[in-house]
């Protein structure tokens, strides 16, 4: 029942903020805050849903996805949200062709408006 | 005899020679002059060519300049986003989740933060905006359009997402319409401009009316609102970038416009082939903003290709409007 998240963003602030909305929904909630950590937990980890962020440090989102596609997740059915601010056709098709089911931007949506997305891909799992 | 006869021939010899002097020193004048001219002629061609080459260099090197302010403004604006959102954000967890009662005070200002991030956010994306369409990154790619379902979709976006707190009554005239050729994510954007306009300026209460006409040409889209209205003289300036008229309304802070609305909605439409415009009765009178675009006649079909418009470089897509009330 006790859903786990794995946030991975790199602005702190951000990141916190994530962590504190959904653990205040009553989400377990695992932060990485670059690429390659990010990488390593959802291969090493059972998390229900990702928000994954596109511009990171060491490895960005769309090679993580890349990297998912090729060796694949703990859980094979993780859902992947893309959560960033970079809103481009192409970014946007590229994602959702290597596996994201989900694209949110993070500056158009209102924090009440992520939970409600976050819950529905939770749902449909 | 002979002596005279040698004489004779002499003096004519002498003159032929004179005259044969003369030319060839006229001759040899003009041939210094010519390779004066041609040397001067070879120096302004060469100036020619590397003014021309200099020109070609400068071209090119404003085409670079040119990608690198897109990828700036891109860059920047992503960049700029982040920490608006994560101030958004906190006003919104202070207002939504506090575990002590907010006194009334804080309350405001904490509205007021969230405001103007959102005012922040709103016009880094109309800039973005402008940006794609003035260095022609914005690809037109019309198709037959129902106007009526496409207008009851944005006003129920509109009703659910931001009205119900003004109260404000839309009121949507069905009729039997053609439909028309233009870009539906382009058309869109543009609706909603309009009609979040008229929505930020009605009052509590007030009325709202989209209703249609059409010539068979073209459907004209009237958006009619119980606002303050507007002044002839103004009706020119509402479509230019930063024409926001500062007696239409109180209070611009309270406002989370951005001045640019209009003119993207201008431009769009007017890259779909269409015509924009502002009518009002006068101040207190309300205004009526109407788009005329083409209806998907079968002789428009056949010249669809000269609706189409192709983007320079890689085409980018819009970013949201902004529907502030």
């Amino acid at each position: 029942m006790n859903k786990k998240i794995l946030i991975v963003e790199d602005d702190q602030f951000l990141r916190e903020f994530y962590q504190e909305l959904l653990t205040g929904e009553g989400y377990t909630v695992d932060m990485a805050e670059e690429g390659e950590i990010a990488l390593s937990k959802i291969q090493n980890n059972p998390y229900d849903l990702v928000l994954l962020d596109i511009m990171l440090p060491k490895k960005d989102g769309v090679q993580i996805l890349n990297d998912l596609k090729a060796k694949g997740p703990k859980t094979p059915n993780v859902i992947i949200v893309v959560l960033t601010n970079l809103e481009q056709d192409l970014m946007i098709k590229k994602c959702f062709d290597l596996g994201a089911e989900g694209y949110l931007i993070k500056s158009a949506l209102n924090p009440d408006q992520v939970l409600t997305e976050i819950k529905s891909y939770l749902n449909r799992a | 005899m002979i002596i005279i006869v040698s004489l004779g021939l002499l003096a004519i010899i002498l003159v032929i020679n004179l005259f044969y002097n003369r030319r060839t020193k006229d001759l040899e004048e003009r041939n210094k002059e010519l390779m004066v001219l041609t040397a001067e002629n070879t120096k302004a061609y060469e100036q020619l060519r590397n003014t021309s080459n200099l020109l070609i260099e400068a071209n090119r090197k404003l085409k670079e300049l040119d990608i690198i302010k897109d990828d700036f403004v891109s860059i920047a604006s992503h960049e700029l986003r982040t920490p608006m959102t994560a101030i958004r954000s906190y006003a919104w967890m202070v207002l939504h989740r506090s575990n002590v009662p907010l006194p009334d005070n804080v309350e405001k200002y904490l509205v007021r933060i969230s405001i103007s991030t959102e005012r922040m956010i709103n016009l880094v994306n109309d800039m973005l905006n402008i940006s794609r369409i003035e260095s022609g990154r914005i690809e037109i790619k019309p198709e037959p359009v129902d106007l009526i379902s496409l207008g009851k979709d944005i006003v129920d976006e509109v009703y659910y997402s931001k009205s119900t707190a003004k109260n404000i009554k839309f009121i949507l005239l069905e009729e039997k319409l053609p439909k028309i050729f233009a870009d539906p994510e382009k058309l869109r954007q543009v609706f909603l401009n309009i009609l979040g306009n008229a929505l930020k300026f009605s009052s509590n209460g007030g009325k709202i009316t989209i209703s249609f006409f059409t010539d068979g040409r073209t459907i004209e889209t009237r958006i009619k609102d119980e606002g303050p209205g507007l002044a002839r003289e103004d009706l020119g300036r509402l479509f230019k970038k930063f024409g926001r008229l500062d007696n239409s309304y109180t209070s611009v802070a309270t406002s989370g416009g951005t001045g640019l609305g209009l003119y993207i909605s201008k431009n769009l439409i007017e890259l779909m082939k269409g015509r924009i415009w502002a009518t009002s009765e006068g101040l207190g009178k309300g205004s009526t903003f109407t788009f005329a675009l083409p209806v998907a006649s079968p002789e428009v079909i056949k010249h669809a290709d000269q609706y189409f418009v192709k983007a320079k470089g890689e085409a980018k897509s819009l970013e949201p409007a902004a529907i502030v009330v």
